[in-house]
């Protein structure tokens, strides 16, 4: 697996693609419950938490040019503890890729299809997704560039609204206080997570280590650019007492507007998002396979994807309203600052300390 | 091969059996009316179409009326008396009685915000009367309420004699403390057998609360920096003479202060550049002339825009969204006067500035 190699833009389209997800679509009105209309400000607050998260990625990752998160783990804070590790995360990218899942079959059964039974499209899902995560890194990172030239549609949303908008709806910037944007800024950072893959892509992207950096940082940057968008836009549209009953604001203002060929944009929209939040199930689906692939020494992790695919079926099936959804996503929003952030800095530390460092080979 | 095993089972399961709505089993209706006889009693009118042909044009096919306490039960209602499942998602334009409209409207829409394939992009309108009878009306020469009624609003929007509005857009107004929601008015002619745009039912709270004429509409909305297409006045020119312009450009300033006593003042500067499309008079290319009319037009506008905004505060109805502007600047200071008696009580001033720069293809 070490020899398969990923070009730069190619880091770049996994991160984007793993970020920009399910999150389009809910994610403005999940930040305006707590932080009003300065719910956007939460979001680029949360975009600098990343770009910290990165930096400190990027000087654990450098020490170890060659190896991925789960290689030198053992080498820096021992053999147990790192097996321990492997586990959380693992269950934490289980976790994430369940809530990816039940998200996307809430919202197409919501939206689309009401009277689909929602074991269809979880079987669909996890079908196409085993296809493709059971290859290597190459071939998904492939997929992920030829996809991202979807991210053309979501643009769209940004050409036919802008008549529409009012801003004098977001102004005066700010005047929810910094506590309010402080803690949405939680909350959006469950749609930014996806550039810790970093610690495993790492070593196998073709590229300097600085331009390694500046391609990761890029693509939070770029994720974070495209969701305060999504959110300043809908919260000009909709007035600020509108929106609090409005839980998916970007779909429902493109429903508004009408083209002369096609009358329900909302449709089309909903066929690219879809894409979107697949990837990111994909991804999130693949590191916990890979995670557990390590853990039962299996010599690759096909097998692995193959049980955790079947396993995630009835796990999103369990989570069936968006009630239940918002009690498991907040646990799931709980713990990602810690894999996020606190993890890797401890680990950072550690090998800063113990001066566990290696050379290229 | 074995990729080709998978895909199998996939192309079945996508098929998507379950959710197929197929045309020839739906009753769509294009045209819908809403009246509330009585507190508690919603009336709810559809217009259901036929298919027209190459030789025949589409017509209306049945015209039938559901009661009920909510849309939803009317709504169902009517669906007992068609063949085939009632289906709104087509729905173009949604018409509400002026009595009706008097009471909150928010109520009556929303069973249609609520439904995912609600067509938020259906046109709203205020009859004069009960909606009902506009599907009762002959129209003549024309076989299909819902297409005339969608046309003749789209067509209104454009000459700008009726604000742009659907479903989604009177939404946000309807909510928002700042801003208040307006809707085209139609009302029907008797001698001509037609329907006719009336103007603009101004709302407050929710609830219509008066009305300005089309050509009053057509002073707001360049007062809102929001003329459509086209945009035109006929307006007295001199002793007997009447002048007919188009508005080609209008920049409008808004700016909204608020006094230390809570005493608010607004100030909507405007410019308007406009072409001659009609004067029978001639000579506009002597420069006297050109600035003799562009002095009248400017007070003949300042009048019409100092009477709409008269209508606007009467009706308590902040279509140009004044409060919001306040909100925007100081949150606090707004919570702390009330609005709703605040606006009759502001102070707004019109100041307009004309400039002829066209006048067709003879002087």
């Amino acid at each position: 697996m070490k020899t398969r190699m990923i070009e730069p833009h190619q880091l770049f389209f996994i991160i984007v693609q793993t970020q920009i997800g399910i999150g389009i679509l809910s994610l403005p009105f999940v930040v305006h419950e707590i932080a009003g209309k300065d719910g956007w400000l939460s979001i680029l607050l949360a975009g600098l938490f990343v770009q910290i998260g990165t930096l400190v990625m990027v000087a654990l990752a450098a020490r170890f040019p060659d190896k991925t998160l789960y290689d030198y783990m053992p080498i820096v804070i021992g053999k147990w503890l790192s097996r321990l590790m492997i586990v959380l995360f693992t269950l934490f990218f289980f976790f994430t890729s369940i809530q990816v899942l039940s998200n996307f079959l809430i919202f197409t059964s919501i939206w689309v299809f009401p009277r689909t039974p929602p074991l269809v499209f979880a079987v669909i899902t996890a079908g196409i997704t085993v296809y493709l995560i059971r290859e290597n890194i190459q071939v998904i990172a492939r997929f992920y560039v030829l996809a991202s030239f979807l991210l053309v549609g979501i643009l769209m949303v940004f050409v036919f609204m802008v008549q529409y908008l009012n801003w004098y709806n977001i102004l005066p910037v700010g005047s929810e206080g910094a506590k309010a944007i402080l803690k949405g800024s939680g909350q959006a950072l469950f749609s930014l997570s996806g550039f810790e893959f970093l610690l495993w892509l790492f070593p196998l992207t073709k590229a300097p280590v600085k331009t390694k950096w500046k391609i990761a940082a890029g693509a939070s940057l770029f994720s974070t650019i495209i969701y305060t968008a999504l959110a300043l836009f809908s919260y000009a549209f909709f007035s600020d007492e509108e929106l609090k009953i409005v839980p998916e604001p970007v779909i429902y203002m493109v429903k508004a507007v009408e083209l002369t060929i096609i009358e329900r944009i909302d449709l089309v929209f909903l066929s690219l998002w879809a894409v979107f939040a697949i990837t990111s199930f994909m991804s999130y689906l693949y590191m916990a396979a890979s995670g557990a692939a390590i853990l039962v020494k299996a010599s690759n992790h096909r097998s692995s994807v193959y049980t955790l695919a079947v396993l995630s079926i009835p796990a999103a099936l369990l989570i069936k309203s968006p009630l239940d959804l918002d009690a498991y996503g907040g646990k799931i929003n709980l713990a990602s600052p810690v894999f996020l952030f606190a993890i890797p800095f401890v680990i950072w530390v550690v090998a800063l300390l113990r001066k566990k460092k290696e050379e290229t080979s | 091969m074995k990729g080709l095993l998978l895909m199998l089972p996939l192309l079945l399961l996508t098929a998507g059996c379950w959710d197929e709505r197929q045309l020839k089993d739906a009753h769509l209706t294009f045209a819908t009316g809403v009246d509330v006889p009585k507190e508690g009693k919603v009336d709810v009118t559809m217009a259901f179409p036929e298919a027209g042909t190459e030789m025949t044009p589409a017509t209306t096919k049945q015209v039938l009326t559901g009661s009920g306490h909510t849309f939803r039960q009317s709504a169902a209602s009517v669906d007992k008396k068609i063949g085939g499942g009632l289906d709104m998602s087509k729905l173009r334009v949604l018409m509400i009685g002026s009595e009706t409209a008097k009471q909150d409207i928010y109520p009556l829409l929303d069973a249609l915000y609520r439904n995912p394939s609600s067509p938020l992009n259906a046109k709203v309108v205020v009859t004069e009367g009960e909606a009902s009878s506009y599907f009762q009306h002959e129209i003549k020469g024309e076989e299909l309420f819902s297409r005339y009624y969608r046309q003749l609003i789209e067509s209104g929007e454009d000459r700008s004699i009726i604000p742009l509005t659907n479903l989604q857009l009177v939404c946000s107004p309807l909510f928002d403390k700042g801003t208040d929601a307006m809707l085209p008015i139609i009302a029907y002619e008797e001698n001509d057998q037609s329907a006719k745009i009336k103007g603009t039912a101004l709302f407050h709270d929710r609830k219509m609360t008066g009305e300005i004429s089309a050509n009053e509409t057509s002073a707001l909305l360049m007062m809102m920096n929001k003329k459509q297409k086209e945009l035109s006045f006929t307006l007295p020119a001199g002793e007997q003479d009447h002048m007919t312009v188009e508005v080609k450009k209008v920049k409008t300033k808004l700016k909204v202060d608020v006094a230390a006593d809570q005493k608010v003042k607004t100030d909507i500067d405007m410019n308007v550049q406009i072409s001659v499309l009609e004067y029978p008079p001639d000579n506009l290319d002597q420069e006297e002339k050109i600035k003799t009319l562009n002095e009248t037009t400017e007070k003949e506008l300042e009048r019409l825009m100092g009477r709409t905004v008269r209508k606007l505060q009467e009706a308590n109805c902040d279509a140009m969204g004044i409060g919001r502007r306040i909100i925007a600047k100081d949150p606090d200071q707004f919570e702390k006067m009330d609005w709703s008696n605040a606006y009759p009580e502001s102070d707004i001033n019109v100041k307009v500035n004309v400039e002829i720069i066209g006048n067709g293809i003879i002087l």
